[in-house]
């Protein structure tokens, strides 16, 4: 039985479901093999608790369920308190983007907690699965999905998308945008020092740098896999990846019939700023070709591609700023 | 502020215990490659070659021994606190009069 479904009183996530999803982001996949109760089962959640998947249950929390659904995912080491703008649930009216959109442009939220220290791919296979079971039970007809995905769950929401195809779910048709808040499609320079870092210690013939570089390597293939943003099985494992070498890897189309939105934040006012164009919004640099189509190496150009930069806004306030909830806003508004 | 339920404080406990029984193994690996080394050396000069041998020998042993224990001791531990976790679920569980 996981963490997840035992005794937990708060609405929102407190110290210790944060603690447990810092946890699985570090060594989630570690958790899940070992079985270890820690380990987060992903599911919709409502009050800090999993929603069960039938209909009296998304009738209990959604009385008046719509015809457009929004799917929230969150990013590594996150959970869905990461989308609050203050300390109020995120259910509670003004204290999300899921809860803006249902008031106003009438979206019926779903917000996902998941195990993000497990590989891309298989939180992407998951969701495929989940998403498709939510629909089966969702009490109307549903015409619109709206996905989105901040940082690693960007990668996810690809990744459920190509599944999705590939299992023939019925959600996957009626995806009409998608919205990557400072997702690394083109990898996390982060990750990608990080594994510098352990080749070093482990290449030096000292037993202390390199049982160093040992506990180092022991991160999730979740992180490891924003190291080139690999989000499909076929990439294999990013261990094996150069570095500095681009993944063509996981050259996969985008979703064709959806839009795609990039929301990307900066560290500074001015985007062509040396550390903005070093570091990005701290942990995720710009596109390498914003304004233009290409945006991941090797996986071809998005449909109708936007970007959208945001000064001065870093990684983790991309999941809760005004200025990036009016442009979702605008964005969905638009036919 | 929320509190931990049994089954994550089993899941500290599983990892806990994972931990120390890694991290031993890890150090273990370490402080023999480390011994190795420069005993080695020491091997190498001819008149003490001899007793370096048996002082290898020993403080593998030893060593070998203290490491062992701390296994033990967490394999040990780790059953007390499965056992007393159960013990608290079944309390919890069970009825109150």
């Amino acid at each position: 039985m996981s963490s997840q479904q035992h005794g937990l009183s708060e609405p929102t996530p407190q110290w210790t479901e944060w603690g447990i999803s810092v946890l699985n982001g570090m060594i989630g996949d570690y958790l899940h093999h070992r079985r270890n109760s820690l380990a987060i089962d992903m599911a919709c959640y409502h009050r800090n608790r999993p929603l069960p998947l039938t209909t009296a249950d998304l009738l209990r929390v959604h009385p008046n369920p719509g015809a457009k659904l929004c799917i929230l995912l969150h990013g590594l080491g996150c959970n869905e308190g990461v989308w609050a703008f203050s300390d109020t649930p995120p259910d509670n009216p003004d204290s999300s983007y899921g809860t803006l959109l249902q008031r106003e442009l009438g979206y019926t939220p779903f917000y996902l907690r998941y195990n993000t220290g497990l590989p891309v791919a298989d939180n992407g296979k998951t969701l495929a699965t989940l998403l498709d079971n939510l629909l089966s039970c969702y009490p109307t007809h549903v015409d619109d999905i709206v996905l989105i995905g901040h940082s690693m769950g960007g990668l996810v929401l690809r990744s459920a998308c190509h599944y999705g195809i590939r299992q023939d779910c019925q959600w996957v048709d009626k995806v009409r945008r998608v919205f990557y808040l400072g997702t690394p499609h083109e990898g996390a320079i982060l990750e990608q020092l990080g594994h510098v870092a352990v080749t070093v210690l482990q290449t030096v013939p000292n037993p202390i740098t390199q049982i160093i570089g040992k506990i180092l390597d022991r991160r999730s293939q979740g992180v490891k896999d924003l190291r080139s943003g690999s989000w499909l099985a076929e990439d294999g494992l990013d261990d094996d990846l150069e570095v500095g070498r681009p993944d063509h890897r996981g050259a996969a189309p985008w979703l064709a019939h959806a839009r795609h939105y990039l929301l990307v934040g900066t560290l500074t006012e001015d985007p062509d700023h040396a550390l903005t164009l070093l570091l990005g919004d701290a942990l995720v640099r710009l596109p390498r070709a914003y304004g233009q189509s290409p945006l991941a190496a090797g996986s071809g150009p998005a449909p109708n591609p936007h970007i959208k930069i945001f000064p001065k806004v870093d990684h983790i306030r991309l999941a809760h700023d005004a200025k990036v909830y009016e442009q979702i806003k605008l964005w969905c508004g638009n036919e | 502020m929320s509190r931990l339920s049994i089954q994550q404080i089993r899941g500290v406990a599983d990892l806990i215990h994972d931990t120390v029984a890694g991290s031993v193994d890890a150090i273990e690996e370490t402080h023999q490659a480390i011994a190795r080394k420069q005993f080695a050396l020491l091997k190498q000069i001819d008149p003490i070659a001899a007793p370096v041998r048996t002082l290898e020998h020993i403080e593998r042993n030893i060593a070998g021994g203290v490491y062992q224990s701390i296994r033990l001791t967490n394999r040990l531990a780790a059953t007390v606190a499965t056992q007393v976790l159960n013990w608290l679920e079944e309390a919890g569980d069970s009825p109150r009069p």
